[in-house]
């Protein structure tokens, strides 16, 4: 803790100095003050709730120094305190972020440290599995904090490494080709056992002209065997992909897009425990038409798409969210007296339990909750999937009505676990939703909106099925100017049977255990928030009413309710 | 035209790429049909002493099916599992072994559950374990390695002071600052979680910051073994239930320790002229773990006065105590914990209790 001091007003002072001969120096803050008050009801003695309360203070102050037109440096420095420490007791500082960028000649932009790095979705990828694009403002202003304080910003990964972009610019037979080339560490040797690894990655783009581009990606992880004497494994993956859009543009209200992405994947492990270089090779394409009606933005797509089972690629695969195995609930994490662990609702993801997510990447497919994700665990990247995907959209210019509906119907590609039949499980996911802006219709200043999103999802093989549902439903309507009234519900329910696979380091499945659902779980919302300016300076506080219930597992039942304030300061 | 030119060479490409062939993927199971049921499901008896005895499970379904037998230990919350296919179970042998990390209790129920791919069903049954499994007998195990009866484990303060016959503490007779080590059965570890023994009722445990900057105390055995070990290191296994918080600070050395007999040497291990093979171990995981190393991965220490004077060569067979250290890894200014449990000498692979 001395030492982050020391080195934190260090690096405080060298920025105060350069101040003097920078042509700029400026901070950026965020500020946030957070508090929570909850119980919970489970199937012992009622008048006993479990309760629970805490938060915390915490202040972000970017600091950047920018001395001359192509160079920036810059650090974000955090300050918290949990609630209830007095007097900075169980304070901490630490910092958030560190990074360099700048231009080589005009031509080449860096980015050098604290890196947020996205790429296709098959080769470097942070895929929301969960949707949440249409969840009410009441549940999406709590997620943001999560995404903030989780470094999840649109598909990126916060890695640390370098990124580079380049541009060459043609006057004829194409308009430009675009480099870019990127590298970092995923993980620290032991200098014993476990070797450096390494991952890079790079893009080619050939932009002929608006109506066609052509791109080559490589996204690969390596060890880096030597850096240690008696080195247990060397992992080696590649992925290489293709990537084109061809536009036809040529018609007043119309546009005709042919979109795909293409690739492989080549995957081996050397282990010292069995002297072997297993090695696992497959491929993915994803080919799509789209169609566009100009005039009210309405988008019509359809997609064919074959990702091999042993399509390897961690940097797309990896998921946000942990391992169920290694999630333990800090918000009511046991129930009924301390002996059953509390079933995992969709509240939780939103309760700032913040070991739920994952910000490393994984070289083996991570486990899953099978009721939320079952289709596409791994985002489009997830291996053994075939099928279409049909979708469509709507962003009428006026912007009075948003929303999308996606189809996709898979199927697996090579049957799990039927060594008789060789049965293939079928998948439906159809998930879509709306905004509806009323005030844009009504013509009024005051916000009135309203937003909806279902998502449902079921797998079938044989007389085993498992179908889930997901609806959420917001409402915001602006009461006076600036103080916004928001509610929001989410329904789910899941019932039938699945099996949940479990991978060994080779990513090869080596056990299936038998899963059974019949559940629903809900949360009803509503709140205030009021915004003292658009940059993001607010007030809210909400009330949240969750229920859980087991119609198989009566012990599972319980209902819990949370009383949440967040002050937030952005500059 | 152009194009499609370029088009063509991205299907080319594709058209190289491998894909193997399969009918399926991971191990085979069959799901229940419609209509499933369980006819009966049976144990041998309600109580078992699992040191001479062991229960048989029988069962019959309507149809074939991928079924799990899984037996959950009420206090321990150990599981051992077993599955198959088939359309009844015929006396299905259970000998009181576990697959995951904690061991069944003496006295404990454990409930065993039939589960089934592709329907809800289940059916269980019940049996109290009046007699654990005795696992000691899979290897070389230390007297008292259980850490089960502290009186000839832990030393009497006195006066007179005592030690204990089979473990030297570090901490006695001088003690070390800043260290407490015992036996224990119900401590709190840094999160405020009670740990429960992994085996037993009992473990060992070292805590806090010690007096150096690396070091801070730790114990060893010099009960010596019931019979040597065979010189292959290659084919021998040390093996200990080690419980971490997570805390990458906190880490154990275990030193097995050589009296390499050379010329000139007294038989008995000697730091300053003997070999000790250490395993290196950082405690940066949650729970009870199951650590184990191959004796020929060891390495050869490097401290001249404590086991890195000897020949080098690995040779288990002359093997005469260990040490159990805790170390501080990374912060030498912060406390660490350290609890551990039924260390073990394994030949032929490492230490498996669900055999």
């Amino acid at each position: 803790m001395k030492k982050n001091l020391n080195l934190i007003l260090s690096i405080f002072t060298f920025l105060l100095i350069t101040e003097v001969s920078a042509q700029t120096v400026y901070f950026t803050g965020l500020g946030r003050a957070l508090v929570s008050n909850g119980d919970l009801s489970d199937n012992t003695n009622t008048a006993s709730k479990l309760k629970a309360s805490g938060g915390y203070t915490l202040f972000d102050l970017g600091i950047y120094a920018k001395p001359n037109e192509v160079l920036r440096g810059g650090v974000i420095l955090r300050v918290k305190n949990p609630f209830g420490g007095f007097y900075g007791n169980g304070a901490s500082l630490a910092f958030r972020q560190m990074q360099l960028e700048g231009l080589i000649a005009k031509k080449v932009k860096y980015e050098i440290g604290d890196v947020y790095l996205s790429h296709t979705p098959f080769t470097l990828w942070n895929a929301d599995s969960n949707d949440t694009r249409y969840e009410a403002d009441i549940f999406a202003m709590r997620r943001d904090i999560i995404n903030y304080e989780n470094y999840f910003v649109g598909n990126a990964w916060r890695m640390q490494g370098f990124n580079t972009k380049a541009k060459i610019n043609f006057t004829k037979g194409i308009e430009n080709i675009g480099l870019r080339v990127y590298g970092g560490r995923t993980r620290e040797t032991n200098y014993n056992t476990i070797p450096d690894r390494y991952f890079y990655g790079g893009r080619i783009e050939l932009n002929q002209s608006a109506a066609f581009k052509i791109a080559g990606n490589v996204a690969a992880i390596n060890d880096i065997a030597g850096t240690v004497k008696n080195s247990q494994v060397n992992y080696d993956n590649k992925v290489f992909t293709s990537d084109f859009a061809l536009n036809i543009n040529k018609l007043e209200k119309f546009k005709f897009s042919l979109l795909g992405e293409a690739g492989a994947s080549q995957f081996q492990l050397w282990r010292k425990s069995d002297s072997v270089n297993h090695k696992f090779e497959d491929f993915f394409y994803d080919l799509g038409l789209e169609a566009a009606y100009k005039p009210l933005n309405i988008t019509l797509g359809l997609s064919y798409r074959d990702v091999g089972f042993n399509f390897n690629s961690p940097m797309a695969q990896t998921r946000r969210m942990n391992a169920p195995t290694n999630i333990a609930l800090s918000n009511f994490g046991l129930m009924n007296d301390g002996i059953t662990a509390r079933p995992f609702s969709p509240f939780d993801p939103l309760a700032q339990d913040f070991n739920l997510y994952n910000q490393g990447i994984s070289t083996t497919l991570m486990n899953y909750f099978v009721q939320y994700n079952m289709v596409e665990p791994y985002g489009k990247a997830t291996p053994n999937r075939r099928g279409f995907t049909i979708s469509a959209s709507i962003k009428e210019p006026s912007q009075i009505i948003n929303a999308d509906v996606q189809v996709n119907l898979l199927s697996e590609i090579v049957s799990e676990g039927d060594s008789i039949a060789h049965q293939k499980r079928e998948f439906t996911l159809i998930r879509g939703g709306f905004t509806f802006n009323l005030h844009k219709l009504l013509q009024l200043e005051k916000v009135i909106a309203i937003n909806g999103g279902i998502r449902t999802e079921s797998s079938t093989r044989g007389s085993s099925n498992l179908a889930s549902t997901l609806i959420d439903a917001g409402l915001d309507v602006e009461v006076m100017k600036s103080l916004h009234l928001l509610g929001g519900v989410k329904l789910f329910s899941v019932k039938g049977n699945e099996t949940q696979s479990g991978r060994n380091e080779l990513n090869q499945i080596v056990t299936f255990s038998p899963l059974h659902f019949n559940q629903t779980q809900n949360i009803i919302a509503a709140g205030v928030r009021y915004n003292y300016d658009k940059a993001g300076c607010f007030f809210s506080m909400h009330y949240h009413i969750v229920n859980y219930n087991d119609a198989d597992i009566a012990k599972n039942k319980y209902t819990m309710n949370q009383l949440f304030f967040v002050f937030g300061l952005k500059f | 035209m152009n194009a499609i030119f370029k088009f063509s060479i991205l299907l080319l490409l594709l058209s190289a790429c491998k894909r193997e062939k399969a009918d399926f993927i991971g191990p085979a199971y069959v799901s229940a049909p419609a209509g499933f049921e369980v006819l009966n499901f049976s144990a041998s008896d309600s109580t078992v002493d699992f040191t001479s005895d062991s229960i048989l499970y029988n069962a019959t379904f309507s149809n074939e099916a991928s079924w799990i037998l899984t037996i959950t230990g009420k206090t321990s919350g150990a599981i051992c599992t077993i599955t198959g296919t088939s359309s009844s179970i015929n006396n299905l042998v259970w000998k009181g072994t576990h697959n995951e990390v904690i061991f069944f209790k003496k006295g404990e129920i454990a409930t065993a559950v039939l589960t089934f791919y592709g329907t809800s069903i289940i059916s269980s049954n019940s049996v109290k374990i009046l007699k654990t499994r005795d696992f000691r007998t899979y290897g070389q195990f230390p007297t008292t390695g259980d850490f089960e009866t502290p009186s000839l484990i832990e030393p009497k303060l006195g006066p007179p002071k005592v030690y204990s016959p089979y473990w030297a503490h570090f901490n006695f007779p001088t003690p070390i600052d800043n260290v407490a080590q015992g036996v224990d059965s119900i401590a709190i570890d840094h999160d405020g979680k009670q740990i429960d023994a992994v085996e037993g009722s009992k473990y060992y445990y070292i805590k806090g910051k010690g007096a150096q900057q690396v070091f801070i105390s730790g114990m060893q055995y010099t009960g010596g073994f019931t019979t040597p070990l065979p010189n292959t290191p290659d084919n021998i296994w040390v093996n200990m239930y080690l419980y971490g918080t997570g805390d990458n600070n906190a880490g154990v050395e275990i030193e097995f320790q050589e009296a390499d007999e050379t010329p000139g040497n007294p038989s008995g291990y000697q730091g300053a002229k003997d070999d000790a093979f250490v395993a290196y171990i950082t405690l940066n995981h949650k729970g009870w773990k199951l650590f184990s190393f191959k004796y020929s991965d060891l390495t050869a220490s490097k401290n001249l006065l404590f086991g890195g004077s000897g020949n080098k060569i690995h040779e288990p067979h002359r093997l005469k105590s260990f040490d159990i250290i805790a170390v501080k890894k990374t912060t030498p200014e912060s406390a660490i914990e350290v609890y551990f449990d039924f260390p073990i000498i394994t030949i032929g692979g490492p230490f498996n209790p669900s055999k």
